[in-house]
């Protein structure tokens, strides 16, 4: 019997496939512990977020400190999707009506799962899809991912916002160089749903 | 400047135009979708739906108890109504009001509102469908206790959970005559919470087509057998995506699919963790995508 050896180059597009595989069964896992109630959405999310963590780990990704330039780009970013929405829905705006105590810990979870699917989609799979078909596939691909890895959860109808959204994270992701900037607009997007 | 030098600055210069022209694309994108289609609540690109348990003020067999109300007295000022925004105290309410200021018709001499929201037995079966959730009361009276009403222009609306978190059909209703009256509703498509415009109030509770998935002669499917004294009366139904959990332990199905799911997380680790030629990447000092040039 004779060991099958799978040559570099192939191990090398397998990469985002298995990757993309990785997400989608990470995404799959979370809606049935939603949808089945295994456990209260803060652990579920908090369970998600190390996931997608640890796919982005072992696919890798490492973890360092961010380019100081990244920073105002991605809090620019993010500021325009937070501005967007607020022009988008005047008049329909009032205040959080969930109980303050509750803010913390799931501005903490939300913060690990933004930051988390920003990782995977425009880290380690961005890089990989860039290195074999160039920006374009990687820019449309992550975005593609990004925009159906939250349909089990929100429904089709959050498709087209969240694949224009992925383009824009996608930009910043381009402009600033590395995955710092599109994890700060991400995750601070996210975070204006408490109060929007 | 050298060759490689100006090479690098038109590199740099090509990198940067692609992320602004990506960058613009995502900005029309957005702007578009948010002018031809926009979502019935603010942003949702992601972030923790943090949906709990439903909580029953009669729980059907496996379900949560503690449905809870919630009362809130306003003072009024400038013979205006102040804004409103009540919610029972779950971590995703159950049910909510919420008014902008001066949406109320008010009495000469009004000085306060209280706005209560509770949760009560239905006095009432839906001829069609069957209810979702809790039956709530939510009433807003001035100092006196006499009821005010909302202004039709002022799009006072009250916001319902459905228990099933996938429910997309139900529709809210308000107890009218006796009888249950639809209301135009809207999903907002965050933990199954529907939105309704009203400008009376009363009981309202949401209604799915179809009839109760709850076994017939179980408490949340017969109003006959549920109606009792105080607070546990069954308000409805078994939610239909909610574990119903007849019998304890792990079902066969999910232990297969949890080793399923195990094996293929190892096999992509392993993939991931073949040796291979590592090229260092970090947050942000790598070659811009789109380049194989070096940043200097």
């Amino acid at each position: 019997m004779t060991a099958v050896s799978i040559p570099a180059a192939s191990r090398a597009g397998l990469r985002p496939v298995a990757l993309a595989i990785g997400l989608v069964l990470v995404v799959g896992l979370r809606w049935a512990a939603t949808v089945g109630a295994f456990s209260d959405a803060l652990t579920i999310g908090l369970a998600f977020g190390l996931a997608l963590l640890g796919l982005a780990v072992a696919f890798g990704q490492p973890i360092v400190r961010p380019r100081a330039s990244s920073i105002p780009i991605g809090l620019g970013g993010g500021a325009v999707l937070v501005a967007l929405a607020v022009v988008a829905h005047l008049g329909q705006l009032g205040p959080s009506l969930a109980p303050a105590a509750a803010f913390l810990p799931w501005a903490g979870i939300t913060v690990l799962v933004a930051t988390s699917e920003e990782l995977v989609l425009r880290g380690v799979l961005f890089q990989a899809l860039d290195r074999r078909l160039g920006v374009a596939a990687a820019v449309l691909a992550t975005s593609v991912l990004f925009a159906l890895i939250h349909v089990p959860l929100y429904g089709w109808h959050v498709v087209p916002l969240d694949l224009a959204v992925g383009i824009w994270l996608g930009g910043l992701r381009l402009l600033s160089g590395g995955v710092a900037a599109p994890s700060i607009a991400h995750a601070l997007a996210d975070l204006a749903t408490w109060w929007l | 400047m050298g060759p490689r030098t100006a090479t690098r600055a038109r590199g740099a210069i090509a990198d940067r135009r692609i992320a602004l022209v990506t960058l613009a694309a995502g900005l029309v994108g957005i702007v578009a979708v948010q002018l031809l289609g926009p979502l019935p609540t603010p942003p949702l690109y992601d972030g923790v739906v943090p949906v709990e348990a439903y909580l029953w003020l009669n729980p059907p067999p496996g379900e949560h108890a503690g449905a809870q109300g919630k009362t809130v007295t306003l003072p009024v000022q400038g013979g205006s109504s102040p804004l409103i925004a009540v919610a029972t105290p779950e971590l995703t309410p159950q049910a909510q009001i919420f008014a902008q200021p001066g949406a109320m018709i008010l009495a000469p001499g009004t000085k306060s509102l209280t706005v209560t929201i509770t949760p009560v037995p239905p006095d009432a079966q839906p001829t069609v469908g069957h209810l979702a959730g809790n039956v709530y009361r939510i009433t807003i009276v001035d100092q006196s206790g006499a009821p005010v009403s909302a202004l039709a222009s002022a799009e006072v609306s009250v916001s319902l959970r459905d228990p099933n978190l996938t429910a997309s059909e139900a529709t809210m209703n308000r107890l009218s005559n006796g009888a249950w009256a639809p209301l135009k509703t809207d999903a907002s498509g965050l933990g199954a919470i529907f939105n309704a415009v009203v400008t009376d109030f009363g009981d309202f509770v949401l209604i799915e087509p179809g009839e109760s998935p709850t076994p017939a002669g179980s408490p949340g499917a017969s109003p006959g057998a549920t109606e009792s004294a105080g607070p546990t009366v069954s308000t409805g139904p078994i939610p239909s995506a909610a574990p119903v959990a007849p019998e304890p332990g792990i079902p066969t199905v999910t232990i297969a699919a949890a080793i399923a799911t195990a094996l293929v997380l190892v096999a992509l680790l392993a993939l991931a963790l073949w040796p291979r030629r590592r090229k260092r990447q970090t947050w942000g000092d790598r070659p811009r995508s789109g380049s194989r040039r070096r940043r200097r």
